[in-house]
């Protein structure tokens, strides 16, 4: 089983935002849960975007490739 | 009511309320501090709604009058559940319908401006067949930027263990026996097979998560500075409901259709052996019927087909699986498949051992089918007869029980490799144990077998 270039690139992206230290207030077991989400929601909310404008994002590449 | 109030020992954690038994009915107290939320569900139209899905367990208000209790907003009386089951209990197919069925609420709370504040797999029932929430202080008001504070919760409770049964061993789900808040995620990522980290969602929801867990569990954080988006938090919804539905377990090497086809009876003594329970079930009218070593469910239905609410027990989670698709199929509404294993039954678990009740907790049952199945207990399980009757006259009220004699073709192939040593396996001997427990109403021979089966009502 191969790992496509998408997912690839995604893993790159959470490693290297996952890493990032911030340490301030109190913390409970559940925080890396809640930074995880924070995380995996920042991608899954991109995606959706790109999903609904999709249409868009395609109409205007092709427009750039036409000019 | 208040003096006679009995709270349930497995609804402590939440402050917003507690469920009770109050003159044998049960209720549920719903706490000031919970008011808010408790009216945004129920003027949102959230709460009709979900009632409308059969999503949410339906409930009346009662009018409790002036308390003496400052902390009581509201007592509600929830609709009865039949059996209260376990996930431990619960085949494949039963725990990915019960997280389908959390994440679908999820979605409409969301959009009502509520979020689940607990995920949890035993705050999930099977109700006329289908699986819904039992608990209505769940939700709470949903506020922009918020992460969804049952996601690690509902990992834990539903995508690891699904995770587990569908890629790595389908018993997996036994683990909610011990770790009665869901699996440990390092755990999980441990058991789950490597290529599962190529599996995207898997990798994020599973491995990343538990490695978040260790990562930060001594460190210190700014949390307020983390925010999800609506628009994020859907598409976390949307990713783990397409993860799950991808999760699927079907039986190695064998197709479902001629999966545990296989019998030794006749096709006479089967309709022989259905035409006396037939007759049992009418002589008896017994509300409740437990099926124990139901195999597929075959005499379940004898009972379930006359709007009997039976359960079918197995101790084969791929018998389960297939009494359980076989229900969902034909929309069955009084048949509840469930995993169990006799020889060593659901204990009483968790704080006090009283937060999930033992199988003896939860009955006794009208009626138990004991059918092909004493044979297991007395010679693969070394169990004496006197210690069979009295259990069994724990567990029910009535008792159809089939004796296998030793010269059957399947009590041959039990003790084929090894010792006979069970000179005291005879019909007298089994007769003599039972009797001390139970009286014997009927006794039928089976046609073309030696088998017998037995009507016994407690003493």
């Amino acid at each position: 089983m191969k790992m496509d270039s998408f997912s690839l690139l995604m893993v790159v992206i959470l490693v290297c935002v996952f890493f990032v230290k911030n340490s301030y207030a109190y913390l409970d077991p559940g925080t890396g849960s809640y930074v995880i989400q924070v995380l995996i929601g920042i991608l899954m909310g991109g995606i959706i975007t790109i999903k609904f404008y999709w249409k868009s994002i395609r109409s205007v590449i092709k427009k750039l490739f036409k000019t | 009511m208040k003096k006679l109030i009995k709270p349930i020992q497995s609804s402590f954690r939440d402050p917003s309320g507690f469920l009770f038994y109050g003159n044998g009915l049960l209720y549920r107290q719903i706490n000031k501090i919970y008011r808010e939320h408790y009216d945004h569900l129920m003027i949102s139209g959230l709460y009709s709604r979900l009632i409308k899905e059969r999503l949410l367990i339906p409930h009346i208000e009662l009018d409790n009058g002036p308390s003496e209790q400052i902390e009581i907003y509201k007592i509600i009386q929830p609709e009865f559940i039949s059996f209260i089951s376990y996930p431990y209990e619960w085949c494949f197919s039963q725990l990915k319908d019960a997280a389908l069925t959390t994440l679908k609420i999820q979605k409409i709370a969301l959009e009502s401006g509520m979020s689940l504040k607990d995920a949890s797999a035993f705050n999930i029932q099977f109700k006329d067949g289908k699986p819904l929430l039992i608990d209505t202080l769940s939700f709470e008001k949903y506020k922009e930027g918020q992460p969804w504070v049952a996601y690690r919760q509902f990992c834990q409770h539903f995508l690891a263990p699904l995770a587990l049964m569908s890629l790595t061993d389908f018993r997996m789900n036994q683990l909610f026996r011990v770790y009665i808040d869901g699996f440990p995620l390092d755990l999980a990522s441990m058991l789950l097979p490597k290529n599962s980290w190529l599996k995207f969602s898997l990798f994020c929801h599973i491995h990343l998560h538990a490695r978040g867990q260790k990562h930060f569990s001594d460190k210190q954080t700014n949390l307020q500075r983390h925010r999800v988006s609506k628009l994020s938090l859907l598409g976390i919804i949307d990713n783990l409901e397409k993860t799950i539905k991808k999760l699927n377990w079907s039986p190695k090497g064998t197709e479902w259709g001629d999966y545990y086809e296989k019998t030794n009876y006749s096709p006479e003594a089967q309709e022989h052996k259905k035409l006396i329970l037939n007759d049992y079930l009418e002589r008896i009218k017994p509300n409740t019927v437990w099926d124990i070593g139901a195999n597929t469910g075959l005499f379940s239905r004898l009972a379930s087909d006359k709007k009997l609410f039976t359960i079918s027990f197995d101790a084969d989670p791929a018998a389960v699986e297939k009494n359980y698709l076989d229900c969902v199929n034909k929309k069955e509404n009084y048949i509840l498949p469930l995993i169990l294993d006799l020889t060593n039954p659901s204990p009483a678990i968790g704080w006090a051992n009283q937060e999930r009740m033992s199988l003896l907790e939860r009955g006794p049952a009208d009626m138990i089918f004991a059918l092909a199945l004493v044979h297991h207990l007395a010679i693969s399980n070394n169990l004496p007869f006197d210690n069979i009757a009295p259990y069994f006259s724990k567990l029910c009220k009535y008792l159809v029980i089939e004796f296998v004699p030793k010269n059957d073709s399947k009590v041959l192939k039990l003790l084929s490799t090894r010792e006979d040593i069970f000179k005291d396996y005879t019909q007298e001997a089994f007769e003599k144990s039972f009797r001390v427990f139970f009286s014997i109403e009927a006794a039928n021979k089976l046609k073309d077998s030696d088998r017998v089966l037995y009507l016994m009502k407690g003493l």
